[in-house]
Formats: C-alpha cells, sequence, structure tokens
C-alpha cells in the first residue's frame, strides 16, 4: 500500500540544513497496524503528515498504491488523500460551528455525496458509536472523549482504507483512550489499515508492527503480531468504556 | 452544499457579534448611501430624455468674442436667426425660437401669475409635449391664441375639462388687457423636461405689441431649438451656421455658433472658449465617485476584520481541507458568507433607504422613489450587492483558502507579515477616502457659504422685489413718492430686470470710437434716477441719473460699469456717444463692476440706461425694523394699482440664495457623505481595534506586570493606528488639494482652499478615530493581567 523510498525532511538553517527524516524506507501493506513511536522531536508526526499528503518530502520517493505521489499534482494528491485516507487529531481538530451531526457529515459533502445517502451513512456512523443522543450538540458541549469519538467517527465515515491518527489519546483520560483504542482495533479488524503516531507503550501494544524512530532515523522496526483480518477481537466493547 | 455554506455563515454571525454588526452596519450604511447618490445620479441623467427625436434637438449657440481674447458662449440668438437656417440648410427640418414670458392669467374672476413661453410655430414639431385637445397643426396660426398645459386646464376649466368640453375656444384675459383664446391642451411638461412652462403662445402676439423687435439681428434674446434630418452629422451643420448669418445680415454676426444637443443642456451648461465645459455633470461625476468611494471603504471594513480574524478561522480551514475540502468548495464556503452578509445588508439599506428617502428628497429638493415593481431596478440593486459581496468576500476567501493544512494545524499560521501590511494598506486608502471626503466637504461648504455672504457690490440684503404690470409702470410713480413719503421705506427703486441677475443682453451697441468690424455683447438694464443710491452701487466716474431725465430717441443717458469702460476701450468714457436699439445718447456715469450674473463668470459689460418706463421691476429698501410696515404699504400701493392681481413678493437675498440652489445642495450631500464615510470607516477600525486589543492581551498582561503604566499601554496600542491615519493623511492632502481646487475653478470667484480647512478635517478624523481605538485599548488596558494571562 505505502513504499517510501530515502524519504528525507529538512529545514535551511542559514547555509545548514537541519534534518527532521533522514533516509527513510518502509513499505506498509494494506491491513496492517502500524503505531510510530520515539521521543519527541523524533519525526514521527512529520512521517505521519507525510504519509498522509499533508506535508511535502524535501526527498525521496513516495508510492501509494504503486502511485508516484512525488511526481503527482496538487489536485490528484488531494483526490487521493480524499478517497482512501482519514485523520484523527491529537487536538479532536472538530468545527466549532458545527453540530455533532454536521461535523460528521462534512466528509460526504466534500465527497459530493447525494443527501439521502449522507443521512443514512452518518445515522449508521452515529448508530454504531453510540452517538445519536448527541447529535445536535456542539463541540464544545461534549467532553474530550466524546469530541475525539466524533474525531474518529468524522475519520471514518468515508470508508477510508487507510486511517493516520496522530497522538489519538493525547489528550483524554486513560479510561477514555482505551475506548478510542478499542474501536481503533475494532476498526482494524474491519480491514482499515492504520498508522498511529503515540508515546504510549499501551496503544502500542494494540497494533501489528511498531516502529521507532530517533532523531529522524529508523531504530528498529518490529512486527509484533500478524496482521490478519481473522485477529478475534471482542466486539461489542469498543466504545463502552468512553 | 450551499445549504451548508449557509448555515455556517449565519452560525459564525451568531457566535461573532460584535464582527458581524459592524459588518452589517458598515454595508448597510455604504450602501444607503450609494443608494440614495445613484437614485439622485440617475434622476439626473434622465433629463430631457422623453422626446420623441431626442437625439436630433439641439440648442443653437453663439460664440461671441468680446476682444479680449475671451470667447463667451451665448445661449440666445436674435430673432430672426431660427427661419434664416432652417430656409438655407436643408438638414435642418425645424426651428423654433421662443422667450420666457410671465402673465397674469384672469379666468372666471379667479387671478394667478403663470409662466410660458411665446414661441414658433415649429415648437410643437421640435419637442415632444403631447396635444390633449385641439389641433397641433393649426393651434399657434393666429396670434392672441393660446395653448396651455394640462395642469392649467384643471386648475381653469376643472378636472373634468375634458369631458365638458369647456376647454377649446375659451377667452383668458391676461395681464388684464389682452383676451386670448385656447386653441389646445399639451401634457404637463415632465419633471425632467429643462423646459418648464406652462403654456404657449405664437411669437407674432408679442411682435405685435412691440414691432420693433421684429426681424432685429441684434437682439441676442431667444433660445433656439432646431431638428436635423435623420443621420445629420451636426457637426457638419456647425461648420455652415455663421456664413448662414453673414449671407443674411450686414449686422454683426457671432464668431462662431454650434449645436449643443437638447439631452446635454441640462448636465453640461457650462462653455469655455466655446466649448463645453461641463456644468451639473461635475456633481453627477462627484457624488458617482463618492459613492464608489463609500462602497469601497465599506468593503474595506469587511476584508479587514475577516483577514484579521482568519487565524481564528484558519483551523477551520485546515479541519475541512483535512477531511476533503477543495479549494474551490471553501472559496465557495467564504464568498457565501460574504454575499449572505451583503445581502443582509442590502434588505437593511432598502429599508432605511425607504424610511429616509422623504428627508433625503427634503435635502435635494427632487422627487425621488425607488420603483420596486421595476425589474431593472431590482437587477442593478441585486447586481450592485453582489458586487459588493464578492469583492468584499473575495480577498479574504483566497486568502483563508490558501492555508498550509499543516502549518494551520500546528497553529503556526499566525499574520503573515504581507497580510498585516495589507491590512494596514486598505486602513490607509479606507482614511485617505474619508478624509479626502471630508475636506471636499470642508471646500465646498466654505465656498457655499462665501457664495451666501458675498459682497456682490450691489446690496441685496433687506430689499424687497415685486414687479407690477409693464403697463402700469407710469402710474405707479405717484405710489412711490408716497411710500417714500410714508416713512416705512428706505429707498425705491424700478428696474427692467433682476439685477443680481440680469438676462437682457445685446450685441446691438456701436459707441464713439468702435472699430469698424468690433462687436460686443452687452447685458442691458433699464432703471430710474434712483437704482444706484437704493442699492448702493459705488460709482467711480460721473454722476447718476436725475429724475426727469429726457428718453428721447436722439437724447438718452446711460451709466456704464467698469467693464463696459474697458470693453469699449475708453480711458474716460464720460459724454461719449452710445446708439443701439435704435436710440442715440451719451455716458454720464461709470459704476463700479457689481456681480449681476452668477458668480461662475466674470463680470461682464454692463450698460444701464435711464428709461424708467421700461423699468416694472420694483426694487424696495424697508427702513431698518420697519419691513412689516413697509411691506403693508407697498402691498395696499399695489392694490390700489392693480387691484385684479395678487401681491406676491420675495426678498432679494432669497433669490440669490435660490441660484446657487446647485452649490448649496452639493454642500449639504458633501456634509452627509462625508459623515457616514466617516462612520463606516471608525467601524471598520473599531472592529480592527478589537482584535489587536484581543491579539495583545496576553501582551499586555505581561507589561502589566511588569510595571507598564495605562498611559503607556494606551500609547502602545494606539500608536500604530496614529501612524496610519498620519499616513493616509499625508496622501490625501494633496489629493484633496487638486480635486478641490479644480472644482473651485469653475467659480469666476471663490475662496482659497487654506490650512485651516485642512486642520479641521485632521481634527475630526484623529479625533473620531482615537475615539473608536480607546474604547477598545482601554478596556484592554485596565484589564486585571491575573484575568488575562491566566486564559493564555
Amino acid at each position: 500500500m505505502i513504499v517510501l523510498k530515502d524519504i528525507e525532511k529538512y529545514y535551511r538553517q542559514g547555509l545548514r540544513k537541519a534534518w527532521i527524516l533522514n533516509q527513510i524506507n518502509l513499505e506498509i501493506k494494506e491491513g496492517e497496524f502500524v503505531t510510530i513511536m520515539g521521543p519527541s522531536g523524533a519525526g514521527k508526526s512529520t512521517l505521519l503528515n507525510i504519509i498522509g499528503m499533508l506535508e511535502d518530502p524535501s526527498a525521496g520517493e513516495y508510492y501509494f498504491y504503486d502511485e508516484p505521489v512525488h511526481k503527482l499534482g496538487e489536485r490528484k494528491r488531494s483526490d487521493l488523500h480524499k478517497h482512501y485516507m482519514g485523520f484523527v487529531f491529537q487536538a479532536y481538530h472538530l468545527i466549532d460551528d458545527l453540530t455533532v451531526y454536521e461535523n460528521i457529515e462534512t466528509p460526504l459533502l466534500y465527497r459530493g455525496i447525494k443527501g439521502k445517502d449522507r443521512k443514512s451513512i452518518v445515522a449508521d456512523i452515529l448508530d454504531r458509536f453510540r452517538i445519536v443522543a448527541k447529535k445536535d450538540l456542539f463541540p464544545d458541549q461534549l467532553s474530550g472523549g466524546q469530541q475525539q469519538l466524533v474525531g474518529v467517527a468524522r475519520a471514518v465515515v468515508s470508508k477510508p482504507r487507510l486511517l493516520l491518527a496522530d497522538e489519538p489519546t493525547g489528550n483524554l483520560h486513560t479510561k477514555q483512550g482505551e475506548g478510542i483504542m478499542d474501536l481503533f482495533k475494532e476498526l482494524h479488524d474491519d480491514g482499515v489499515t492504520i498508522i498511529q503516531v503515540t508515546h504510549s507503550e499501551k496503544n502500542a501494544s494494540y497494533g501489528t508492527r511498531i516502529i521507532e524512530l530517533v532523531d529522524g532515523n529508523v531504530k528498529t522496526d518490529e512486527t509484533i503480531r500478524e496482521p490478519s483480518r481473522a485477529i478475534d477481537a471482542s466486539k461489542g466493547e469498543a466504545s463502552e468504556s468512553v | 452544499m450551499l445549504r451548508n455554506h449557509l448555515k455556517i455563515a449565519f452560525r459564525s454571525f451568531r457566535r461573532q457579534k460584535e464582527t458581524a454588526f459592524i459588518n452589517l452596519a458598515g454595508l448597510a450604511l455604504g450602501m444607503v448611501a450609494a443608494l440614495f447618490i445613484l437614485l439622485w445620479v440617475q434622476d439626473e441623467l434622465s433629463y430631457d430624455q422623453f422626446h420623441q427625436d431626442k437625439d436630433r434637438i439641439y440648442q443653437v449657440m453663439n460664440n461671441i468674442s468680446p476682444g479680449n481674447g475671451e470667447i463667451l458662449t451665448w445661449e440666445n440668438s436674435p430673432e430672426p436667426y431660427g427661419r434664416t437656417i432652417k430656409k438655407e440648410l436643408p438638414e435642418v427640418v425645424a426651428a423654433t425660437h421662443q422667450m420666457l414670458w410671465g402673465h397674469v392669467f384672469s379666468f372666471d374672476d379667479r387671478l394667478f401669475s403663470e409662466t410660458g413661453y411665446y414661441a414658433s410655430k415649429d415648437f410643437f414639431d421640435v419637442f415632444t409635449y403631447p396635444f390633449l385637445a385641439g389641433n397641433v397643426e393649426t393651434a399657434l396660426d393666429e396670434p392672441n391664441t393660446i395653448v396651455i398645459s394640462e395642469r392649467l386646464a384643471e386648475k381653469y376649466f376643472g378636472s373634468n375639462w375634458r369631458r365638458t368640453g369647456r376647454t377649446l375656444g375659451q377667452q383668458i384675459l391676461l395681464d388684464d388687457k389682452t383676451e386670448v383664446t385656447v386653441t389646445g391642451v399639451f401634457a404637463t411638461p415632465p419633471e425632467h423636461s429643462s423646459l418648464q412652462f406652462d403654456y404657449v403662445q405664437p411669437m407674432e402676439s408679442i411682435l405685435k405689441q412691440y414691432p420693433d423687435w421684429r426681424n432685429h439681428w441684434g437682439n441676442y434674446w431667444y433660445d433656439l431649438y432646431v431638428k436635423l434630418d435623420k443621420n445629420v452629422d451636426p457637426q457638419s451643420v456647425n461648420a455652415k451656421l455663421v456664413d448662414v448669418i453673414k449671407r443674411n445680415t450686414d449686422l454683426g454676426h457671432p464668431e462662431g455658433m454650434f449645436l449643443h444637443p437638447l439631452t446635454k443642456k441640462y448636465l453640461y451648461s457650462k462653455f469655455e472658449n466655446g466649448k463645453v465645459a461641463g456644468g451639473r455633470i461635475e456633481y453627477v461625476r462627484i457624488f458617482f465617485a463618492a459613492a464608489i468611494f463609500i462602497l469601497l471603504i465599506a468593503c474595506i471594513n469587511y476584508m479587514n476584520l475577516a483577514t484579521a480574524r482568519s487565524s481564528k478561522r484558519s483551523r477551520e480551514v485546515g479541519v475541512r481541507k483535512v477531511v476533503g475540502a477543495g479549494r474551490s468548495s471553501l472559496v465557495g464556503q467564504f464568498m457565501t458568507e460574504s454575499v449572505v452578509t451583503t445581502l443582509l445588508a442590502a434588505g437593511i439599506a432598502l429599508a432605511c433607504t425607504q424610511i429616509f428617502l422623504g428627508n433625503f428628497n427634503a435635502l435635494t429638493g427632487k422627487v425621488l422613489f425607488i420603483d420596486l415593481s421595476s425589474f431593472s431596478f431590482w437587477g442593478v440593486f441585486l447586481g450592485v450587492a453582489l458586487l459588493v459581496g464578492l469583492l468584499a468576500g473575495s480577498y479574504p476567501a483566497f486568502m483563508l483558502s490558501s492555508f498550509k493544512i499543516i502549518n494551520v494545524l500546528k497553529g503556526k499560521i499566525s499574520s503573515r507579515i504581507s497580510d498585516v501590511n495589507l491590512r494596514r494598506g486598505l486602513v490607509v486608502l479606507q482614511f485617505t477616502l474619508s478624509i479626502l471626503l471630508i475636506i471636499g466637504a470642508i471646500g465646498v461648504r466654505n465656498q457655499v457659504s462665501y457664495i451666501k455672504n458675498k459682497n456682490l457690490g450691489i446690496d441685496r440684503n433687506n430689499v424687497v422685489y415685486f414687479e407690477v404690470d409693464h403697463d402700469r409702470v407710469d402710474k405707479f410713480q405717484v405710489h412711490k413718492e408716497r411710500l417714500l413719503n410714508q416713512g416705512a421705506v428706505d429707498g425705491i427703486t424700478m428696474v427692467s430686470d433682476n439685477p443680481i441677475s440680469i438676462k437682457g443682453a445685446t450685441g446691438d451697441p456701436k459707441w464713439e470710437g468702435m472699430q469698424e468690424d468690433e462687436q460686443s455683447i452687452f447685458n442691458v438694464i433699464s432703471t430710474d434716477h434712483a437704482f444706484v443710491p437704493t442699492m448702493k452701487i459705488p460709482m467711480v466716474a460721473g454722476t447718476n441719473f436725475e429724475k426727469g431725465m429726457s428718453t428721447d430717441t436722439a437724447n438718452f443717458h446711460y451709466i456704464i460699469n467698469e467693464a463696459a469702460a474697458r470693453q469699449m476701450g475708453y480711458e474716460n468714457p464720460l459724454d461719449k456717444r452710445l446708439r443701439f436699439w435704435g436710440y442715440e445718447g451719451r455716458i454720464i456715469g461709470v459704476v463700479e463692476n457689481f456681480h449681476f450674473a452668477s458668480l461662475h463668470t466674470a463680470i461682464r459689460p454692463l450698460i444701464i440706461r435711464y428709461e424708467p418706463e421700461r423699468a416694472n421691476r420694483v426694487l424696495l429698501r424697508p427702513a431698518i425694523g420697519r419691513t412689516e410696515e413697509a411691506l403693508a404699504d407697498a402691498e395696499a400701493a399695489f392694490k390700489e394699482l392693480q387691484p385684479s392681481t395678487p401681491f406676491s413678493y420675495e426678498f432679494m437675498d432669497k433669490k440669490y440664495e435660490a441660484m446657487y440652489q446647485g452649490e448649496i445642495t452639493t454642500g449639504k450631500l458633501a456634509d452627509l457623505f462625508a459623515i457616514i464615510a466617516i462612520i463606516i470607516s471608525c467601524l471598520g477600525l473599531l472592529g480592527l481595534a478589537a482584535f489587536t486589543a484581543e491579539q495583545r492581551t496576553k501582551e499586555i498582561g505581561i507589561r502589566k506586570v511588569l510595571g507598564a503604566s495605562i498611559g503607556h499601554l494606551l500609547l502602545l496600542l494606539n500608536r500604530e493606528f496614529g501612524l496610519l491615519i498620519l499616513l493616509a493623511f499625508a496622501i490625501a492632502i494633496p489629493t484633496a488639494w487638486y480635486l478641490l481646487n479644480r472644482w473651485l475653478g469653475q467659480f469666476a470667484y471663490h475662496i482659497e482652499m487654506g490650512w485651516p480647512a485642512i486642520a479641521v478635517a485632521g481634527l475630526i478624523i484623529v479625533l473620531a478615530a482615537v475615539l473608536t481605538v480607546s474604547f477598545h485599548s482601554i478596556r484592554t488596558a485596565t484589564k486585571n493581567p491575573v484575568d488575562s494571562l491566566r486564559y493564555e
């Protein structure tokens, strides 16, 4: 699904270059649940943003489903981004002026999905995430955990093949965090490829593979579990604790 | 998608109440001003557009060179010009010359003063004033006939005059002596006709009364209009006009002649060097520009507030991009927001305009109205609103949608330097425009007050003006004496023309020592011996007229003004011979130049002649504090003289002000629009100041903790805006100077634009701006730092 070849990211500081990512080579297959770990400033978020096409690498090649992203134009890239990816942020990033329902609906709007279909898709998600009762509330009327739940719902409402999450539980209590992680696991079991950035060993243990970044280099890369759709997860308890 | 955009727009109004208010108020106010101006402009542009052949109707203008290198454009022509031109030039299919002449109408024992034309037969062929009764072909064939307007028909014969048939053939008595027969009724001239009249009589009627006027080639008295054949280039006719006149008379002829389109008569009435040089069109342009300025100022408010608040909106932009928004849909969203705002503002503006239209009409003396059923009104109205919305929304939309997702989400997007500079630039532009409008308004106001208080060289204050019948001038002499003896009247004189607006003129005069080919136009006024002292006109040489001087055709007496003396080339004009209109006489005195026409023009040569029997207009100067008494005495005398005529009088200074109604109205409008511009600019500043204060809350808190005084903080917060306004000043002053002097240049007599006006404008702006900015900065500066720091 994803192939990174010699990806670099640096900023110029006067005459010198400040490296954030250095010669990253990675391959991520469909169905994996990858965790990127590492100390602050190691380049985790940058790597995630590059994969998510929010940021351009300074050098290197990036293939997404064999499409050379580094050669694509803005429009084509944002098409790929729009059709295959969902994002979850540490700070939730819900739109304050929109209700829960409308926040979740927004990605569908931008994909040009018809009103009737939109309604049923959003209704399904609300139901699945058990937030039907909250659908008319605004973000500032929700707790952090609930907001992140909406954030995840919004990220997956358009059925992305790849879910990118940047410290999704960073702002949450332990209990809320577990809820979100259970949800991720469930999504993974349904076949969504997930890449998350986290500091938490515990969150990492939900995944299939851990990549450790230090100073812009891949230090370790180990598969802790076979990425398989057959992994039996205890379905149903996903969002109870949220 | 649109529904979603709209929803967002309304929610963001609700959330940002102050911003929304400033935006709506600013845009609405701007649109009210623009609507008023555009209605006014449209009204100005619609004059004389109703004539069927409007593109083929021209007024014949005469360029006359008084010899000093100057070319005067005279809009009246001698009596024979019209028929001569029509006869000799096949391109001219109709020609009418006409002369405005008031009468007292008496019918069924009712009396009214009315105004209308003596005109030649082609009048109704040239102009489109449709006949409602009578035969347009023959109505003016016989002398002592009259065609009247529908308004008069209703007034004299009742609103059902059509049905009673009691109209055609009716006799009306004019001035208590001439019976005329009604031979037609025409539709009352519309508001937008430069020609305003209630009746037309055949020219023959007046020529019969004054036979020496007939076929006179030297009296430039008549408005002459021609209608050209289809597809005739007026330029080609222009070239032939003078030759036609030359061929037909040995008397003097104009230097040049040209055709002035009727449709331009109202807006282009000023001529310089024999060419059109503007007129009211200047005001139309100035106010049109003001409308655009004001709308622009309002748009800038919107742009500035929207971009200043962009850091607040940027996160939303980032999130939307992440979840798949393309740039175009974001642009669409922000455009929707601005268009919704402007449409709301347009709605408010329309309501306000409707409410205040009455006041605006009172101010401008027009009868403007909004035709809400008119398709084209809505087209233009919504078009302009949409345009304003798109203009106001364009920059914020493109700026906001261009944010890089990653920067936004990382919170890196504060204000880019270029945006801040642009915002500053726009504030400067806004205030430059406001200052321009203020300085303009002050300049116009000063010029208007200069006009109002101008010493004309003739004392117009405390002078009562009324007219007596031409036939009773003789009889009035007795009353004059009596009025003076009664004591309430200080002075009384009679003249043939309004002395602050003398229209009578002739190119006829021959003076002693005149060169063969020399010809010049002189204004002429006939009067009695009391004119010069009563009107307090200083004499520079010779003596005033004496009572009972000779008025033999060979022994006339003249006083001329300094301009006339110079025109005739006299060092010492006294006792020089002067001859015109078949009268010969000598110059016995010279008066100082006084203004007997608009201040737009320089003082022209004037001949004052002693001829009391032609002077039917009474100028009466009441004794100080006895005006009421003097008026009562005058009315009693008038009633004795003309028992069947209503006594109506005016004060000269009011008559004078009426001459400058255009300028006075312009002054008031300029004030109004300048005030609106300042309010809108200050609204924008209020929003920006609020934003800046909010942004700097943390900084202010820290500074306070470190011991900064409130005064110091206020200075800090206000300094930036202060500098911007100073910059605006630096730009506005020379521009205002240039534009104002151009406007003043159209007055031959005008103020010099001095520093005080600039200083006053500066004071107003700085005060307004400082008050506005301080409203927020004081709040911020006095805040408890603990509160402000806690939230950061």
